[in-house]
């Protein structure tokens, strides 16, 4: 892991914790360090995978108003799970990549909405349907725009 | 990579993920913030339904294990409702005994049939009482139900008994509606007749057989049993009327001995004739 991602990571948590509540589409809360922590497992392996989505998801708790450990559990399987299920040269075409973030995304927005939900009385599905499944769509279009910018470079996917 | 080595390096991948998993959530489920415990309770439910299957497994498996338990168990109740009924049935047959000793006016003496020989194992008993307990040869044996035979050979402690079956000797007996007195006799198996009676005498199936206590050795009115049939049978003592006595004598397991009449002349009628065996 170079120095280069290390302080991506750091703007990214700051861009997170400080940013995170303002910027909203309707009820859709994107997550900024989702599509890294992805990108991190895909690019260094499932070690520093897991190691970056431990650190930031604890960090992002700890700023936030999420119980600590729960972004860590979703973006250390995030980080862990995004190097083992890939298959030959994820970042040469979109949809992997895409998929891959969608599906933690989920898996992310599934675990926060079933805390809010239960923590405020609510329905589980309304919520997650509602607010959940738009945050991750939001993600995910982030990721997709992480793709496309300069930030992914192509040199990534020859490893 | 070495084979070796991406091994080693997936061990330590695992490891370490494994490792910030289980932080995480120690860190989470003990998190005071709200929702926690929510989440701890859907967390719960949702490794409950998960275990579902589990536990229907190891409800099956109780269920087996209970079934092994039940059965020793009904295995046990059934041995010892068979003890209960048993004893249940000595009590009863021991109650009749008891109420017999306290209603009789004869002084007798309680034993046991140690051991049983003769015609299917009704002819002669051994029993538990002898010349010690008072039993002299010719001493009536009884039952509640009626007579059972006479002692016919004393022990000091044990004595020998022949019962109605295979008897060689008859009874003096009566009717116990028209008091005619008549003599019983075996005649065969599960067979006695009643003889010795006047002719044109009035004898009903059902006339109770009692003793008439005219031999000396059977006290007058021990029940014996009844006649079964009107009409009479031609036999070697002449008109006869089949009788059958109360006394199962294959199942007899404990008897009074009559160790004293009652008489005020103890001997009185010793020397009258006896009745004549059977040929």
């Amino acid at each position: 892991m170079n120095f280069r991602l290390i302080l991506v990571a750091v703007i990214l948590l700051i861009l997170q914790a400080g940013l995170g509540p303002i910027i909203t589409l309707g009820d859709a809360r994107p997550s900024f360090l989702l599509p890294f922590v992805v990108y991190v497992g895909l690019r260094e392996g499932s070690l520093w995978g897991t190691v970056a989505g431990f650190v930031l998801g604890l960090s992002i708790d700890s700023l936030g108003q999420l119980p600590l450990g729960m972004s860590a559990v979703a973006l250390s399987t995030a980080g862990f799970f995004s190097a083992r299920l890939s298959k030959d040269d994820p970042f040469r075409l979109w949809w992997p990549w895409t998929v891959l973030v969608l599906l933690f995304a989920i898996l992310l927005e599934v675990l926060r909405m079933l805390l809010l939900a239960r923590a405020n009385s609510l329905p589980f599905f309304p919520v997650l349907f509602s607010s959940g499944l738009p945050s991750a769509a939001a993600t995910t279009v982030l990721a997709i725009l992480w793709f496309l910018s300069p930030l992914h470079s192509r040199e990534d996917s020859v490893r | 990579m070495p084979a070796h080595n991406r091994k080693v390096s997936g061990n330590i991948e695992w490891t370490v993920y494994l490792l910030c998993m289980a932080v995480s959530l120690v860190l989470l489920l003990t998190s005071p913030k709200p929702g926690v415990r929510e989440l701890k309770d859907s967390t719960s439910e949702i490794i409950g339904v998960a275990a579902t299957p589990l536990q229907f497994v190891r409800k099956i498996f109780n269920i087996w294990l209970d079934h092994d338990l039940l059965r020793k168990h009904a295995q046990n109740l059934s041995t010892e409702n068979s003890e209960l009924r048993d004893a249940l049935i000595e009590n009863q047959r021991l109650r009749g005994m008891l109420n017999m000793q306290e209603r009789l006016p004869f002084q007798t003496v309680p034993a046991s049939v140690i051991s049983a020989v003769g015609p299917a194992l009704g002819g002669q008993y051994r029993i538990s009482t002898g010349a010690l307990a008072g039993v002299t040869i010719n001493s009536a044996v009884i039952t509640p139900l009626g007579l059972v035979g006479k002692v016919i050979e004393t022990t000091d402690h044990t004595s020998l008994v022949q019962t109605l079956v295979g008897n060689s000797y008859g009874v003096a007996v009566m009717l116990e509606r028209t008091r005619m007195r008549g003599i019983l006799r075996w005649t065969g198996i599960d067979r006695w007749t009643l003889s010795g009676l006047p002719t044109g005498v009035d004898v009903k199936p059902g006339d109770l057989v009692i003793t008439a206590g005219t031999g000396a050795v059977f006290p007058k009115g021990l029940r014996v049993g009844v006649v079964t049939d009107e009409s009479s049978v031609i036999s070697t003592y002449g008109e006869s009327w089949i009788v059958q006595p109360f006394v199962e004598f294959r199942s007899v397991e404990d008897v009074f001995v009559i160790i004293s009449t009652g008489w005020l002349e103890p001997n009185a009628g010793a020397n009258d004739p006896q009745i004549e065996p059977n040929p």
